[in-house]
């Protein structure tokens, strides 16, 4: 019947072809959505994965790097220091700026590098050291606004010459940037104060223990572990951002479904007298749901095989000309789409089905 | 002449064997009885003409012999197998080893060409692929329509179309044939071509054929010709003409 069932599909090939467009528009929604929300979380999280460090120790309250805000005194590095477990300290100090490109205000996350620790995730153009007046911007902030090294942006009145360019640091909303730890404190008025402490741990110890030690020491600090902090950052997209995707996720899964359930159960409808025809010759019911089955599949299938290739087009060229743009694209997600596709169109066969149980043998007799 | 009330003599071996069958449609003032006890024997390589004005219940009957409907009252038996104890999936699997039909309008897939609208048929009867694809050549070929086998029915004459449908029906070899108005749509050389054909399959191949039909000439090969009007069936003529 799969015979039957294709070459009705295809017999008027222009409603074929607009039905394919139709589940592939659904399935570039999907997917977009699906690798915005992976890109963005992707993006956001480099930079704190690249970061090395075992605890982050911030003001007792404060618990990710973007909602709360922590204050420590720099004094308290010795303490931590003198904390077993401990092998190394070192400052972070970041914050959401705006700064002045060419006249034009813009806003970036600037984070003083203290040593190794927290500088970018990897240098494309220039170099990594900084000193004073330096900056290194990220590659997306660079394209947006057309920047390049040797070129200057004003941060708080000072002005900065950029030294080079990094990847691994696109928030979407904003990008990280990279100065000197003394410059960072100068730009934000942060004398003898520092954000987070990040915090190195001996081989062999423990993070939870250190991490008691760390607060039994001082109840005036909240210790996260690196993935801990990583997920706390996260839950603005988790927790904001995530729902309103799923949301629109399923309104493109509706669409589809919608347009695979109208061009099967037309096709049904116009058809019901030869579906007539095989009652009465003996096709049972299940034969014939199973013809619509494959009608609906052949759709949906059709649909997310001419979808897939351009959500990845769509996604290059957002990339293209819009360079913070953050979806990814990666074949995990076609093969999920895949699943939804199935999904859809099986869903979509429930209303061709019961057209196809109410439809009499005895249509065979008339004309 | 037989009327349809009086029992007539129990042949060893009836194909059909109708008992008081009684199909009525709506309830009270738009109560229609359009089968009224009819009683019916057919033995197998038999053709049975019923003649009767439009609206008389023929199309109703061989419904109702076809499986296609279950009757309000009375018992059907075809090939030793009473129809009104299936199930509706039962009487799909009846009707497709059982019967086969044959429609006005023919009735042919209009997606699929003259093969493929026969190769269906087989392919629901269990055939793989490639032994459906040989068996409507063959039947096909049989038929005449060797150079048609790969045009879609709009590329087809209606003697065409019809000689198709009856290779659709006689694919799974079922041992009765069942045709509403095989001649309708036909204009007289074709309608004759049809008519040879049913000649044919009474000859060669002592099926048993069930007829509705206004066509005159389609007495002159058949075995019986009843009456049917007002849902009740009377025996018109029984000829010589019956299967070798």
């Amino acid at each position: 019947m799969l015979l039957l069932a294709r070459k009705n599909l295809i017999v008027h090939k222009s409603r074929f072809f607009l039905a394919i467009v139709g589940i592939s528009c659904s399935v570039v929604l999907v997917l977009l959505l699906m690798g915005l929300y992976a890109g963005w979380r992707e993006n956001m999280a480099a930079y704190l994965r690249h970061i090395h460090v075992d605890l982050w120790v911030g003001q007792r309250g404060a618990y990710d790097l973007f909602q709360t805000l922590s204050l420590l005194p720099t004094i308290g590095e010795q303490g931590l220091r003198n904390i077993a477990g401990v092998e190394q300290v070192s400052s972070f100090v970041g914050r959401l700026m705006t700064v002045e490109v060419r006249g034009q205000q813009r806003h970036t996350f600037i984070v003083g590098v203290d040593g190794t620790a927290n500088g970018p995730v990897e240098i494309v153009i220039g170099r990594n050291e900084l000193h004073d007046g330096e900056i290194v911007i990220d590659q997306v902030f660079a394209r947006k606004e057309n920047l390049r090294v040797n070129d200057t942006i004003m941060v708080n009145g000072e002005t900065l010459r950029i030294v080079g360019i990094a990847r691994g640091g696109n928030c979407f909303l904003y990008q990280y940037a990279f100065v000197s730890l003394v410059q960072a404190k100068q730009l934000f008025g942060l004398d003898g104060i520092v954000n987070y402490f990040l915090v190195r741990l001996s081989p062999g110890v423990r993070a939870d223990d250190v991490a008691t030690r760390i607060e039994q020491a001082s109840p005036l600090v909240s210790v996260f572990s690196k993935e801990q902090f990583t997920a706390n950052s996260l839950s603005l997209t988790g927790d904001n951002f995530l729902p309103i995707l799923r949301v629109l996720e399923i309104i493109g899964l509706l669409v589809g479904i919608v347009v695979i359930g109208l061009t099967v159960s037309t096709l049904t409808t116009e058809r019901s007298t030869e579906y007539g025809v095989l009652k009465a010759v003996g096709a049972s019911n299940r034969t014939l749901y199973w013809t619509a089955v494959q009608q609906a599949l052949t759709c949906g299938l059709c649909g997310w095989l001419l979808g897939v290739p351009i959500s990845w087009g769509v996604v290059f060229a957002a990339q293209y000309f819009v360079p913070q743009f953050p979806a990814t694209t990666s074949l995990h997600h076609a093969v999920w789409m895949l699943g939804y596709t199935v999904g859809m169109s099986l869903i979509a066969a429930i209303i061709p089905i019961r057209r196809i149980a109410r439809i009499d043998p005895l249509l065979a007799f008339k004309g | 002449m037989t009327p349809d009330r009086e029992c007539q003599t129990q042949a060893p071996a009836d194909l059909i064997h109708l008992q008081e069958v009684t199909k009525i449609y709506g309830r009270g003032e738009t109560t229609v009885r359009a089968v009224d006890c009819v009683n019916l024997r057919v033995q197998p390589g038999e053709l049975v003409l019923i003649l009767g004005p439009s609206g008389a219940g023929k199309t109703t009957l061989l419904s109702l012999i076809g499986g296609l409907l279950q009757p309000t009252s009375g018992t059907i038996s075809i090939a030793n197998t009473e129809l009104t104890m299936l199930s509706s999936t039962a009487l799909s699997r009846f009707r497709l080893r059982q019967v086969g039909f044959v429609f006005q309008f023919f009735q042919l897939i209009t997606a699929l060409t003259a093969s493929e609208n026969v190769e269906v048929t087989l392919r629901l009867g269990g055939y793989t692929a490639k032994e459906a694809r040989q068996r409507a050549k063959k039947l096909l070929i049989h038929f005449g329509l060797a150079k048609r086998l790969d045009h879609l029915p709009s590329a087809l004459s209606g003697g065409e179309k019809q000689r198709v449908a009856v290779a659709r029906a006689l694919a799974l070899q079922p041992p009765l044939l069942i045709a509403d108005e095989p001649t309708g749509s036909l204009d007289s050389h074709n309608g004759e071509e049809v008519i040879c054909l049913l000649r044919q399959l009474i000859d060669e191949e002592q099926r048993t054929v069930l007829i509705a039909s206004h066509d005159q000439r389609i007495r002159s090969v058949a075995s019986r010709v009843l009456q049917c009007e007002d849902g009740r069936l009377t025996e018109l003529t029984t000829t010589s003409r019956k299967s070798n």
